[in-house]
């Protein structure tokens, strides 16, 4: 709060690249940087210094649910297509789908601030996916998902990995390392690369941070 | 309108009237209320007023107006809540919704023509009519202000019991607690809708018409209701058609209206909102009221160029200037709160494509609204107790005050975050409007608090209520030059808030 202000060096020469239809797992301890990296690459903090890169449309899951308390379900998806700049034919198809595919439809009038923990998570995940963006970075999305859901959530990843589609994940779960294609551990403020987990792709280059 | 579009609308005003003819409740008030009220308790009531302090002959004369308000009322209910979705569907089939509107509301007018003969042959059995013009035109009056009550409830109630119950416990508000049932010069019930049609129509002068005078203000409430009236109907024959977007879809317009329309859904929805709105201008204008002792007071004023010092009965002015600082705390937490509420919704919105512009232009839509609604909700209080001598001064006074006030919450947020902002926002217009500013603790503001941003508001909104003559060109200028520079501030604050990577490079 204002006056005070601080600052802490937190990635120093962090660099990623993430390649089309592949799909990258993010890890590292507690305040390596993970989610200050995404909200770079993101746009939604400025690096002291480096450079992002960014090809195609950018979905993002932040890892707390950032919505508008009041308002409902389908506002939030009508707000979020003209945001997306989708017809509202389109908005509405895929607001379709999404409710099916992650099964909250019956939540459509809701209120956030009525929802529960998971299906706010959904919400919040939803959100992200809907323009069908290139690239999709989710801060730990499947928080408060229960198992059918997070199962789904693999689904849905592995889908747009077969359309080409690119999604780095931010995850503690270490079940989780089979599903990536390659994951990324952040230690010191850098990048690192997992041996163990590494497939290297060699597709065109959908985003790169380096900072 | 084309000769074809006059012959169709002829037509669909023909069926309508039909359509009320063959309701039989509208037959029977239609005999019954006249009857009633103008043949039959028009003496009782007139000795009823007496008793109340009100003046017993004017009673009589009033009551054909009564008449006529209940039935235009009750006809345009009906008319209103039957139609809906008949209506919709004629639309649907093509017909032009203005068209359709101006036969509803020629309808209605014809209805207000029909009642107003009902109630005013009745007076002429009963009593005669002494001053025809005056009588006929406020009658007429009476019934196109209740076209707008019975329009409006027609849209918010759809069962007819409900509605007509409703319809009825508004009449009877208007009737017992108006001017000729009880004192003419109550300030407390001059809200209500035919308190200054009454007063004009039965030749009382209200000593509260102000500049406008009793007729011009029944005249503005029936020209408002008439416009109302439009609104109501054209809103309740709407249809959207989904192929038939002007607006492109993700263009900057699209991109505003959708988050004015989710910025206002979004700000209604908060229940603080609404308590606030009730509990603060009767706290701070009514209680003020009461509490006041009885004692004059001397104000600096400046009246026609010199500067004077008028005594006041405290009474009579404190509640007068307590309203601004209900104003200025209303729209400094709605300013603080329709930009922080959506702050972190605002960042995501912007990363996902929406344009900032478009996103400020959208909030500061919504705390323009917000600012009609906390000065209007003070101003309600307000009227009922304090007596401005230029209502049109002391209102565009008090909107400056809160337009400046509720930009100073926007600029608030950011900068000290919610709980401290919420503290700031109440203390800095008590420390400026309240204390630097009061007329009440001093004849004149001291240099310090002309310095502050509710100087220049404060003085032309004094100005509006207590002298007869603005006079305060030079304040205006200094309360919109502080607008405007809240308003750069606000706008310069906002659009650094979601940080954007200044070496991004977008592309391949």
């Amino acid at each position: 709060m204002w006056p005070a202000r601080r600052s802490r060096p937190v990635l120093r020469g962090a660099d990623l690249t993430l390649r089309t239809g592949e799909v990258v797992g993010l890890v590292g301890e507690n305040g390596s940087g993970k989610s200050t990296l995404m909200k770079i690459l993101v746009g939604e903090l400025l690096a002291d210094a480096g450079t992002v890169t960014r090809s195609g449309r950018l979905g993002y899951c932040p890892q707390q649910p950032v919505l508008y308390e009041r308002l409902t379900c389908d506002e939030h998806f009508e707000l979020f297509g003209r945001a997306y700049r989708m017809s509202p034919g389109a908005e509405r198809r895929s607001r379709r789908e999404l409710y099916a595919a992650l099964g909250f439809e019956r939540y459509a009038t809701t209120r956030a601030d009525q929802l529960s923990g998971g299906t706010l998570a959904k919400l919040n995940f939803a959100l992200a996916l809907l323009a069908d963006p290139e690239v999709l970075l989710l801060d730990e999305p499947y928080a408060g998902f229960d198992w059918d859901t997070y199962l789904k959530f693999w689904q849905i990843v592995a889908r747009r990995r077969e359309a080409g589609r690119t999604v780095l994940i931010i995850s503690h779960f270490m079940a989780d390392e089979d599903r990536f294609d390659r994951i990324v551990d952040l230690r010191d403020g850098k990048a690192v690369p997992d041996d163990h987990a590494w497939f290297p792709r060699h597709g065109p280059v959908r985003a790169a941070v380096s900072c | 309108m084309t000769t074809h579009g006059s012959l169709g609308m002829a037509l669909f005003v023909r069926r309508f009237l039909a359509d009320y003819g063959r309701n039989p409740v509208n037959l029977l008030v239609l005999v019954l209320v006249p009857v009633v009220f103008v043949v039959a308790a028009a003496g009782p009531m007139a000795d009823a007023a007496k008793l109340l302090g009100g003046i017993g002959p004017s009673v009589e004369t009033a009551t054909a107006g009564w008449a006529a308000g209940f039935l235009a009322g009750i006809a345009m209910y009906f008319q209103t809540r039957a139609a809906r979705a008949a209506d919709r569907r004629l639309v649907l089939a093509g017909l032009p919704s203005a068209r359709l509107v101006a036969a509803r509301v020629a309808t209605g007018l014809i209805l207000a023509v029909l009642v107003s003969a009902a109630a005013l042959l009745a007076l002429a059995v009963r009593t005669g009519i002494d001053e025809p013009v005056r009588v006929i035109a406020g009658t007429l009056m009476f019934a196109v202000i209740y076209l707008a009550i019975g329009a409006l409830v027609g849209a918010l109630v759809r069962n007819p019991v409900n509605g007509t119950v409703l319809i009825l416990f508004v009449w009877i508000m208007d009737v017992f607690f108006g001017p000729s049932l009880g004192s003419p010069d109550r300030l407390a019930t001059r809200w209500l809708p035919t308190h200054f049609v009454t007063l004009w129509m039965i030749d009382l002068p209200s000593q509260h018409g102000g500049r406008m005078g009793d007729l011009g203000w029944a005249l503005l409430w029936t020209i408002g209701a008439l416009a109302i009236a439009w609104m109501v109907v054209t809103r309740t024959t709407r249809v959207r058609h989904g192929g038939r977007r002007r607006i492109r879809a993700g263009s900057a317009r699209d991109q505003f209206a959708t988050s004015l329309r989710m910025g206002l859904r979004d700000y209604r929805r908060n229940p603080v909102l609404w308590a606030l709105l009730i509990v603060v201008p009767v706290v701070f204008i009514w209680l003020s009221k009461v509490i006041t002792p009885d004692q004059p007071t001397s104000l600096s004023l400046v009246e026609d160029g010199r500067t004077v010092e008028p005594t006041f009965w405290l009474p009579d002015v404190h509640a007068g200037t307590m309203t601004p600082i209900a104003i200025a705390s209303l729209a400094t937490l709605a300013g603080l709160f329709v930009v922080l509420d959506a702050r972190s919704g605002d960042r995501r919105l912007t990363l996902a494509g929406f344009r900032t512009g478009a996103l400020l232009s959208a909030r500061l839509g919504v705390i323009a609204v917000a600012v009609l609604l906390v000065t209007a909700a003070s101003l309600v209080v307000t009227v009922a107790v304090f007596d401005a001598r230029q209502w049109d001064v002391y209102v565009a006074g008090n909107l400056l005050l809160a337009a400046t006030y509720a930009l100073i919450g926007v600029c608030l947020g950011p900068v000290f975050g919610r709980v401290s902002g919420v503290l700031i926002a109440f203390l800095v217009p008590f420390l400026d409007v309240g204390i630097g500013q009061s007329p009440m603790l001093r004849a004149q503001p001291p240099a310090w608090a002309q310095l502050l941003p509710g100087y220049g508001a404060d003085r032309v909104l004094l100005d509006g209520g207590l002298t007869a003559k603005f006079d305060q060109s030079g304040s205006l200028l200094l309360g919109l030059a502080w607008l405007l520079v809240l308003g750069v501030l606000a706008a310069w604050l906002f659009r650094r808030a979601p940080a954007t990577p200044a070496r991004t490079r977008l592309g391949g």
